[in-house]
């Protein structure tokens, strides 16, 4: 369902420059409003030859925007301002140079005083799950990275090496032979006297055991059994002792071992400590300026010397493929030793200051995220898998997003405003954020944030977000209020001229003559809708002229003209105009009743605009007022029925006040009047029909009959007054195509009011017509100026307390109602002077 | 002399792999596969429960002292046996694991017996072209055991053996040579062990003088065929002893030494704690 759009408000009223309007009646003071305005009057035409070139080819293209000095203040003053909570909110229509204005500004506003820095990520040696994050010089990231893949390299090949090498081996094997030859010598001594004693040491499963022996064989148990008691008795004895012999032995051994391995580990650390000092060598030297990298290179160190195995890995594999290292950064082995480039290392990364544009603001894309690998079922992660942000990426820059898209992300404007308001980014999966269980993951460290936030959007959602969120104007103090038109001068036109120049050279289109330039000017004005004023949004505008070279390309012409555009106008409109055309049909077939000649009492014939996505069109509607004696009051069917919005409501009670104040000072307002949108189902709002409801209301309490030929539109005020409403071309024009189809006959016009003449730029066919005295169209300033268009009759006016001229409008509505007033009164619904 | 190694088709050898404790060497395992692998034949796994271990319950005396010295406690038969019965489970998965990765046959034996009678029967069994692999690292005093395997086990035309110090089987497969009359059959089990891989085959000439070694160096580069791909290496040594012989000899970073015993390289009825010092992979000793 949608809604008649009745009397949108209009844009503010400017001051109307003079010699603008060229009207038959230009002044409510000095001329006659029964008069039609002349067709000068409804189009602010541009002459062609005064622009001062041929085609857009010869000007050039303009740098930067037009009309915009307001926001450009605003976003000089946001670039320049240093304090962390003075972000920019750039608000204003789509389509109007905002993005690309901002962009441009900041590229020439570079921050020399705050350099952007590098940023990485490196294993913590200490707590694996809390990267550290380390700060270098703008460009210095990427090699520290390379510097320690190199290091990694060369450990890879030289600590296999030199614990292969003769002086670690011959080393290694002394403490081993020392150690194990204590040991075996130890228990070969025990198993010589066990001999010597006929007594053999077996190994068992599970450790040793001692038996009788003679001539090196174990003697049999059952033979055994036979000897002596005493004999036996010795046996036992002596295996007794040297069980003792052997336990102590066999618990020395772990002492002996671990003394042998706190050997071994000295000497492979100082095998490891001299290679590692010499891999990493040139990384410390590349580094020495910057401590906190040296800390790290020295944990680095430490780390690799504890963990020597993983540079020896397999031994095999180590002889086959020790001077042929395999991609260190893909080995999960030494993953531990990379470094995670978070800023700094891609190709686009230069020392200058960051401008980012992140279209998708998403949570991970805004904060950073911590990526997962699925390894055998399992998700892990590391510091290497800690993705940058677009904060990251705009870190001591300017950082651009889409207020809208960012507010539709889940999460994404709380964490912002967290890492502004922190000046840290602080990357957490978004469940954290609000409390969810999550698997075990990585805690970063957080990264200093310094970066002015520039938001777009529409106005609505400024003030929805500035109401809505207190944190909001705390953190975005800077507004760039981007307008959308501009004043329409002499200077301006040139400026408009030279935008256009900028699209043909943007979208390399055929040059645009000076009269396509002229007709561009004024669709300007009637996008602005306001002949005062020109639209400058560029979009739309880009839009027409893209289009317009469409059809020059498919005609096989150089240059765009007038007609072109004016056909890529009519064209745009037509594509949309399926509904309108069908509304239209339904009035020529009288489906819905709409009377275009003739006379009726009590009727009238309103106006309304449709919007329909980026299109609207006028349409009439037939509005009809019925009045009788009653307890003074009126009703609105829309109203009562539902389908009437507030505005409509509140345009009638102001027609019911100014019925009371001009016709019933001094009696009582005895009327019922009831007021319809005749074959209106879709709901009426706004008060641009509250001039014609008067009329109709007027015309039946004084049985006058209203002209049918014309349409009418203005809200009006308790005084009579007619006031401006919006969509006046479109209104206009709504009831021109209707006529037209019909048949034009000199009599059909529209009231518009007064203050609506400055807004007028209307189709060129609407212009001829009213050339042609086609068509009229009348600026009326009050009430009874309509009146009298209307009915052809003096509406009359009042004198001092003097009645209103007789058999005027005014005076016939004045006795309808004192008639209703002494009929009530002969009812005794009067009493006191008060209708009860 | 290694002349031969029974392929699977013969079914007259196999590789006998005789194990009877847990000490079992992995590398002595590989060992075993990878001549498998190269002679194309089969594996008989041993495993031989001791029976004078199982006959120690019967002393009513004798208690088993813990690996660690730190526990004591009585021996019985049954607890024995069950013992032997798991740490055979364990060793044989692990023979089984590699064999079956390289795609070598095996066969299972468990017999109750002393292990010396035990592999002779086995040997017997299977033979005649056996070659024994002791999964069990020599020690210093494993000599006499060696030499009384080699005079009574004859049912073998070879024998592995792995020393504490055992690392890896891949590498250059030197022939330690001493007499040139072993050379053809150590280049015949040398070529066998590299076919099929990018080792080297290295012959280290073992002399105590430099004539004798300039003499083996002739005859041997005599023997080779023109283009051969051998190296050779002279090891002379003013002293050769079994732990220098051995240094010399690690040096090379073979993957499988082959030698004769009896030598200098493996003297009959000697120490051999320098050799077990130095040896960082299988050694096949023929007799």
């Amino acid at each position: 369902m949608f809604k008649w759009a009745k009397g949108s408000h209009p844009s503010k009223p400017q001051p109307t420059s003079s010699a603008k309007i060229a009207a038959t009646s230009i002044s409510p003071d000095s001329t006659d409003m029964r008069l039609p305005l002349s067709a000068a009057a409804l189009r602010r035409t541009v002459d062609a030859g005064t622009l001062g070139f041929k085609t857009t080819a010869e000007l050039e293209p303009i740098d930067g925007l037009i009309g915009q000095d307001r926001a450009l203040r605003a976003i000089k003053f946001g670039a320049d301002m240093k304090a962390h909570d003075f972000n920019m909110f750039v608000l204003g229509p789509p389509s109007t140079g905002k993005s690309t204005a901002v962009k441009a500004y900041l590229a020439q506003k570079l921050r020399p005083d705050i350099p952007p820095s590098d940023w990485v990520y490196v294993n913590n040696y200490e707590a694996s799950n809390q990267p550290r994050a380390l700060e270098l010089p703008c460009g210095r990231a990427k090699e520290l990275a390379q510097g320690m893949i190199k290091a990694v390299d060369e450990l890879r090949v030289t600590l296999p090496a030199l614990l292969e090498g003769d002086d670690y081996q011959t080393r290694k094997r002394s403490i081993e032979e020392a150690f194990r030859t204590g040991q075996e010598a130890a228990l070969e001594g025990l198993n010589r006297r066990a001999q010597a004693q006929n007594i053999a040491v077996l190994r068992t499963p599970t450790g040793f055991a001692m038996a009788p022996m003679l001539e090196g064989k174990i003697v049999k148990p059952e033979v055994f059994m036979q000897l002596p008691d005493d004999m036996r008795r010795g046996v036992e004895a002596k295996i007794g002792v040297l069980q003792t012999e052997l336990e102590t032995l066999l618990a020395k051994i772990p002492k002996s071992d671990k003394e042998r391995r706190l050997k071994l580990n000295a000497l492979t650390d100082e095998i490891a400590t001299t290679a590692t000092r010499e891999a990493l060598d040139d990384v410390e030297a590349a580094y020495a300026d910057l401590p906190h990298i040296q800390t790290h290179l020295t944990a680095t160190r430490a780390d690799m010397i504890r963990n020597v195995a993983l540079f020896l890995g397999d031994g095999e594999e180590d002889t086959a493929t020790v001077n042929q290292p395999a991609d260190t950064s893909r080995d999960a082995r030494y993953r531990r030793y990379l470094v995670n480039v978070l800023v700094g290392g891609q190709p686009t990364d230069v020392c200058e200051t960051p401008i980012v544009e992140e279209i998708n603001p998403t949570y991970g894309n805004l904060i950073g995220r911590i990526e997962h690998v699925a390894q055998m079922g399992n998700m892990l992660t590391d510091f290497l898998l800690v993705k940058a942000g677009a904060l990251h990426r705009a870190n001591r820059g300017y950082l651009l997003l889409d207020a809208r898209k960012l507010l539709m992300s889940p999460y994404a404007w709380e964490a912002l405003k967290r890492a502004i308001k922190a000046r840290l980014i602080r990357i957490e999966q978004p469940t954290e954020t609000v409390g969810m269980m999550t698997a075990q993951t990585l805690d970063p460290e957080p990264i200093a944030l310094n970066v002015k936030v520039v938001l777009f959007g529409d106005r609505e959602l400024y003030y929805q977000l500035a109401q809505a969120d207190p944190d909001f104007s705390r953190l975005f103090k800077v507004q760039a209020d981007f307008d959308d038109v501009i004043i329409r001068t002499t200077e301006n036109d040139h400026a408009y001229a030279r935008l256009i120049a900028s699209i043909v050279t943007e979208h390399k289109l055929h040059a645009v003559d000076a009269s396509g330039v002229a007709r561009l000017i004024e669709e300007g004005a009637r996008l602005a809708d306001d002949r005062e004023k020109l639209s400058i949004e560029i979009g739309r505008l880009s839009d027409i002229v893209r289009e317009a070279d469409y059809w020059v390309t498919v005609e096989g012409r150089d240059v765009i003209t007038r007609a072109d555009v004016s056909k890529a106008v009519m064209e745009a409109i037509d594509r949309a105009s399926r509904l309108r055309d069908r509304a239209q049909e339904s009035i020529e077939r009288g489906i819905v009743m709409i009377d275009t000649t003739g006379e009726k009492i009590g009727q009238i014939n309103g106006l309304a605009v449709l919007q329909l996505g980026t299109t609207s069109f006028g349409r009439a509607s037939r509005i009809t007022a019925r009045v009788r004696m009653g307890q003074g009051r009126v009703t609105d069917i829309e109203r009562e029925a539902n389908l009437g919005g507030s505005l409509h409501s509140k345009g009638v009670m102001i027609l019911w006040g100014f019925l009371a104040g001009r016709y019933a000072q001094d009696v009582p307002l005895a009327l019922a009047a009831t007021l319809v949108f005749e074959q209106s189902y879709g709901g009426v709002d706004g008060d641009s029909a509250s001039s014609a409801e008067l009329y109709a209301i007027l015309s039946a309490l004084s049985d006058t009959p209203l002209s049918q030929s014309f349409a009418v539109t203005g809200s009006v005020n308790q005084w009579g007054e007619v006031q401006a409403i919006g969509g006046v071309n479109e209104k206009i024009e709504g009831f021109f195509d209707l006529c037209s189809a019909r048949g034009l006959d000199g009599t059909q016009g529209v009231l518009i009011p007064y203050s609506n003449v400055q807004h007028l730029m209307l189709r060129e066919d609407v212009v001829a017509a009213v050339a042609e005295g086609k068509f009229r169209i009348h600026a009326v300033a009050s009430i009874d100026d309509g009146l009298e268009i209307l009915t052809g009759k003096t509406a009359g006016t009042r004198t001092g307390d003097a009645a209103f001229p007789p058999d005027t409008i005014n005076a016939r509505v004045e006795d309808k109602l004192r008639l209703f007033a002494q009929r009530a009164k002969a009812f005794g619904t009067i009493k006191d002077g008060a209708i009860s | 002399m290694i002349a031969h190694v029974a392929e699977a088709s013969e079914a007259r050898g196999r590789v006998v792999v005789r194990t009877t404790s847990a000490r079992a060497s992995d590398i002595a395992f590989q060992a075993a596969v990878r001549i498998a692998q190269a002679f194309r034949s089969e594996i008989e796994s041993l495993y031989v429960e001791d029976t004078e271990l199982i006959a120690l319950a019967r002393f009513p005396f004798v208690r088993e002292v813990s690996a660690d010295g730190r526990s004591t406690r009585e021996v019985t038969a049954n607890g024995t046996i069950d013992e032997l019965r798991l740490q055979y489970s364990g060793l044989q998965r692990r023979l089984s694991r590699l064999a079956a990765s390289a795609q070598v046959s095996i066969r299972e034996r468990v017999v109750r017996d002393e292990p010396l009678r035990a592999l002779t029967v086995t040997c017997a069994d299977c033979g005649p072209w056996n070659l024994v692999v002791l999964a069990e690292p020599f020690g210093a005093s494993s000599g006499e055991e060696i030499a009384a395997l080699l005079d009574n086990v004859h049912d073998t035309t070879g024998l592995v053996l792995v020393g504490p110090r055992a690392k890896r089987t891949t590498g250059a497969v030197v022939l330690a040579l001493e007499d040139i009359e072993a050379l053809p059959g150590m280049l015949r089990a040398g070529h066998n062990l590299i076919a099929d891989t990018e080792a080297a085959l290295i012959i280290a000439i073992i002399a105590s003088d430099y004539d004798t070694a300039n003499w083996l160096d002739a005859h041997t580069r005599l023997t080779l065929p023109e283009n051969s791909n051998v190296k050779v290496s002279i090891l002379t040594l003013a002293h050769p002893t079994p732990a220098a012989i051995a240094e010399g000899l690690r040096k090379l970073l073979p993957g499988f030494l082959i030698a004769r015993f009896g030598g200098l390289t493996v003297p009959a009825g000697e120490d051999l704690s320098p050799l077990a010092a130095g040896l960082e992979c299988p050694l096949l000793l023929s007799r």
